[in-house]
């Protein structure tokens, strides 16, 4: 038999959407009728069996990048300091004038590095792949690089700035293997790419976004640089000074 | 804890502009419940696609609109956006009324009590198939009252129906989610 007294105060009870009078009164009349205990308890569960953290389901990371891409600045760097402007405008004048073949061809070199790193940056953040060598220290990072590859990458960790220093690992891109080290920013990993030039001469950071990641890439001491990461735009651009303001 | 999440800095040397007080206020209300946004959308449309879609949608409307929003209870705010969005897609969709108190079949004889021990096992699938055969502003009130804490007022505001409109779903959709679970277990169980 359903019992009369109750049923319209059972849920807003256990919602915790009674004053305290009509609590008080209701677990009172809750110790003396079975049928509501029993209720209250299944619904107890119910609630418990629904607020259990495998009925979440977390936004997808492609959301996220979607959203950072359509929301965020992207102030090309030369915007952010005139002179680089006028700096890059003369450049672009010089490139004009270039064999257009040549402006091509490497434009189209650089797409390719673009979606190779984009490729290495996604591989680096499945199973484990992320780093070879773990450490924050840098004075154990440098060194594993030696003897395996044919030059020695700018290692700084920069953890008082907020970057601190993951790791390093090998990878692959352009058809040579290029030095990886991996700091964290927040919980987003940075991975930033070296490997020797064969341009001589400097190359101010110019981003570029590519499948939701930003990257960055700037030539300096004879070393070409990328960064890519997931991170937003203006932090990732902060790193990039902090590292060519440490450079050897 | 998710103020040290959402610190922007800002672009080098570039006085704070408007677009940029808009972008932190993004980082600030509507970043953090994004994974919220996501699951509610998701419980709601049931498809992931659509589920990222909804929440895209709502995030841009939402951007666009922060200017005009006072910055309280931003995740009420924002999930409203979601909602709307969700039976926007849903009634272009479908085409067809939103199903009311009445479409629901009625609760066959009445059942002996479910067991708590019953619901406290019941796995994932079950459950995602279970409030699947409820209409979509009864999973809506589940998911804002189980899965979010809000209460009977805020759920109310969120979906402009009165009081005792939610109340009534919400029962009525945990006392269906509760039938269909132990029937379930009683029909595949031991």
């Amino acid at each position: 038999m359903a019992c009369p007294t109750a049923p319209e105060l059972l849920e807003p009870y256990i919602d915790d959407e009674l004053d305290l009078a009509r609590t008080v009164e209701f677990e009172k009349h809750l110790a003396s009728c079975e049928e509501c205990a029993q209720k209250v308890a299944s619904l107890r569960a119910l609630s418990k069996r629904l607020q259990a953290p495998d009925m979440r389901y977390a936004a997808p990371a492609s959301l996220r990048a979607n959203l950072r891409r359509k929301t965020e600045p992207r102030p090309s760097l030369f915007r952010a300091r005139s002179s680089w402007y006028f700096a890059a405008a003369a450049a672009m004048l010089v490139l004009a004038v270039l064999p257009a073949l040549y402006v091509l061809q490497n434009r189209n070199n650089q797409r390719q590095i673009a979606r190779e790193l984009v490729g290495a940056h996604v591989r680096s953040l499945m199973v484990d792949h992320l780093i070879d060598v773990q450490s924050t220290d840098q004075h154990t990072v440098k060194p594993w690089f030696e003897g395996k590859i044919d030059f020695a990458p700018q290692v700084n960790d920069y953890a008082a700035q907020g970057y601190p220093l993951a790791g390093g690992r090998l990878d692959y891109i352009g058809g040579r293997t290029v030095a990886v080290l991996v700091y964290h920013r927040r919980q987003h990993p940075i991975n930033v790419f070296q490997w020797p030039s064969q341009d001589t001469g400097e190359s101010r950071p110019k981003n570029q976004v590519s499948e939701g990641f930003n990257l960055v890439h700037w030539r300096d001491n004879g070393m070409e640089f990328w960064a890519s990461s997931d991170l937003n735009y203006n932090e990732l651009a902060a790193f990039v000074e902090l590292m060519r303001n440490h450079r050897p | 804890m998710a103020s040290s999440n959402v610190t922007w800095v800002a672009a080098p040397g570039g006085p704070v502009a408007n677009g940029e007080e808009r972008r932190l206020k993004f980082q600030q209300w509507i970043v953090p419940y994004l994974d919220a946004a996501y699951n509610l959308a998701l419980w709601l449309a049931r498809e992931s696609h659509d589920a990222e879609d909804i929440v895209q949608e709502a995030s841009m409307k939402a951007f666009e609109h922060l200017d005009r929003f006072d910055g309280r209870e931003p995740r009420a705010w924002f999930f409203a956006i979601v909602r709307n969005e969700f039976y926007s897609m849903y009634r272009t969709r479908s085409r067809a009324a939103l199903e009311d108190i009445d479409a629901l079949p009625e609760l066959t004889s009445p059942e002996r009590t479910p067991e708590a021990q019953v619901i406290a096992a019941a796995d994932r699938d079950q459950i995602w198939t279970s409030l699947g055969k409820l209409p979509p502003e009864y999973r809506e009130v589940i998911v804002l009252r189980e899965f979010e804490g809000f209460s009977y007022r805020e759920i109310s505001e969120m979906s402009t129906v009165p009081i005792g409109t939610v109340m009534s779903r919400l029962s009525r959709a945990r006392a269906q989610l509760q039938h269909d679970l132990v029937k379930s277990s009683a029909k595949g169980g031991s």
